[in-house]
């Protein structure tokens, strides 16, 4: 199952995450990631893996646990 | 004083409007990081793959300021803008001073907010395509459609009063005529900054939050009131960089379905049309001699030394295009799941209004097509007038028939 990790000190915001996967990210209101599933299902795992390629600030991992 | 140099210059010379210049698919195969000289004399890097790219974009060695710097130039080209010298914005800031004013701004600007502009962005579009349709044919969409709808939208966003907004379209039309003279140039950029700083104020005064400007002007940046100076540099950069950039963007997504009238039907469906403005982006990295930054410290990257003090030009219309990262770079294709474009740069600094350019390209070519589904452009794509010679590479003007 993956296992999902944010850093929010270097999240900057462009809400990328949110908008592909709003079943595990949203964006608070200072537009930094929230994460709302820090275990979602394997199915996602591509998915997250192009999630956390795309993010600008390489605020999101994802780690096999 | 040093001799010539004997590097070579920058890549700028394009065989097809739709593509880079060919030196750069050499440069991927042979030296995907180079040296090169400006016309100015300075010397500096130039990264042309993707991966070094996008590496080198999110490192916090390579600084986006360039304040105290003596800069490198392309003033050896005719025709080059001339600049007043504006506030600072987040185009000249690293972090950690970067990290709450770029919050402050990405916060209003999210894909969900973008997403909800979509009918109001739509209505402003079918505004002015009515006035297309009163010109007739011949009507150019540059001047007719790809600014006005921006311009419109970048001033209700920011709060600009409905009875200024045509002083500021004018203004800010002014700013991307080619064949304007300087002064004029200068004269409708210093309009503006006053304009905006004149807004500021006014918005200081008031307790009215409804729009970006208001909540700006009274948000705390990192614990202290946000300074008025910056607020107006702000305001001036959403402003020019959401303008500019997303008309060209709709003129040349024209021009590419001239080529590809079998995609065109993708806009009406959301998914589809997200992925072919994605293509259309790819296409066409506007920036189209690539971003600068400046190494605050030694970089080594790939056997490279890149020295602290040096320049650093990074070529996202380069990484678009890229071979081992698409399987078909220079067409456009939606067939198959991409890597993300660096249209939009990489980084902390990656365009703060991404959300809303795409929904505008989107929302006005879908509403375009659907007012004249046998729209085309009066002269075959290749032959309408490109701006070579610009920082912002798109298309003088679009005229139409249909």
């Amino acid at each position: 199952m993956p296992k999902v990790i944010v850093d929010r000190d270097r999240c900057c915001g462009a809400g990328l995450c949110a908008q592909a996967l709003p079943q595990v990210f949203d964006q608070g209101e200072d537009a930094v990631v929230v994460l709302l599933e820090e275990n979602p299902p394997a199915e996602l795992v591509a998915p997250l893996a192009d999630v956390a390629f795309a993010c600008p600030s390489g605020a999101i991992r994802v780690v096999e646990q | 004083m040093a001799l010539p140099s004997s590097l070579p210059e920058l890549p700028r010379s394009r065989t097809h409007p739709f593509h880079p210049p060919p030196e750069y698919d050499q440069l991927r195969k042979e030296s995907p990081i180079s040296r090169f000289v400006w016309p100015n004399g300075v010397e500096g890097w130039l990264v042309t793959t993707y991966s070094e790219v996008r590496t080198l974009l999110a490192d916090p060695r390579l600084s986006i300021n360039r304040f105290n710097s003596p800069p490198p130039s392309l003033s050896a080209i005719k025709d080059r803008k001339p600049e007043v010298m504006l506030p600072r914005s987040l185009v000249a800031m690293d972090p950690p001073e970067h990290t709450p004013w770029r919050r402050a701004i990405v916060k209003e600007m999210t894909p969900r907010w973008a997403r909800s502009m979509e009918p109001r962005i739509a209505e402003i579009t079918r505004e002015y395509l009515d006035r297309v349709r009163e010109i007739g044919p011949g009507a150019d969409l540059v001047e007719n459609l790809a600014l006005p709808v921006p311009s419109r939208v970048i001033c209700e966003v920011l709060g600009v009063p409905q009875a200024d907004q045509e002083f500021f379209q004018e203004q800010a039309e002014v700013r991307s005529q080619v064949g304007a003279p300087a002064e004029k140039i200068n004269a409708a950029t210093r309009a503006l900054y006053e304009y905006l700083g004149q807004l500021v104020t006014d918005k200081r005064k008031s307790a009215n939050t409804s729009d970006v400007l208001g909540r700006l002007v009274h948000a705390r940046i990192a614990g202290e009131p946000a300074p008025h100076d910056i607020v107006v540099g702000q305001a001036m950069l959403l402003l020019i960089a959401g303008h500019e950039t997303t008309a060209n963007m709709i003129g040349l997504g024209v021009a590419t379905l001239m080529d590809n009238r079998e995609l065109i039907a993708d806009l009406a469906d959301t998914a589809k049309g997200t992925a072919l403005v994605e293509e259309i982006l790819r296409m066409h990295a506007i920036i189209q001699w690539g971003i600068v930054r400046r190494a605050t410290d030694d970089i080594e990257i790939n056997g490279i030394h890149i020295a602290k003090g040096e320049w650093v030009v990074c070529s996202l219309a380069s990484a678009n295009r890229d071979e081992s990262r698409y399987g078909c770079p220079h067409a456009v294709d939606t067939g198959q799941a991409q890597s993300p474009h660096v249209t939009f740069g990489y980084g902390v600094h990656q365009c703060a209004g991404q959300s809303l350019a795409r929904t505008e390209v989107r929302v006005v070519l879908r509403e375009l097509f659907a007012a004249f589904p046998g729209l085309r452009t009066t002269v075959a794509p290749e032959e309408l007038r490109y701006r070579y010679e610009m920082w912002v590479y798109g298309l003088y003007e679009c005229p139409v028939v249909w």
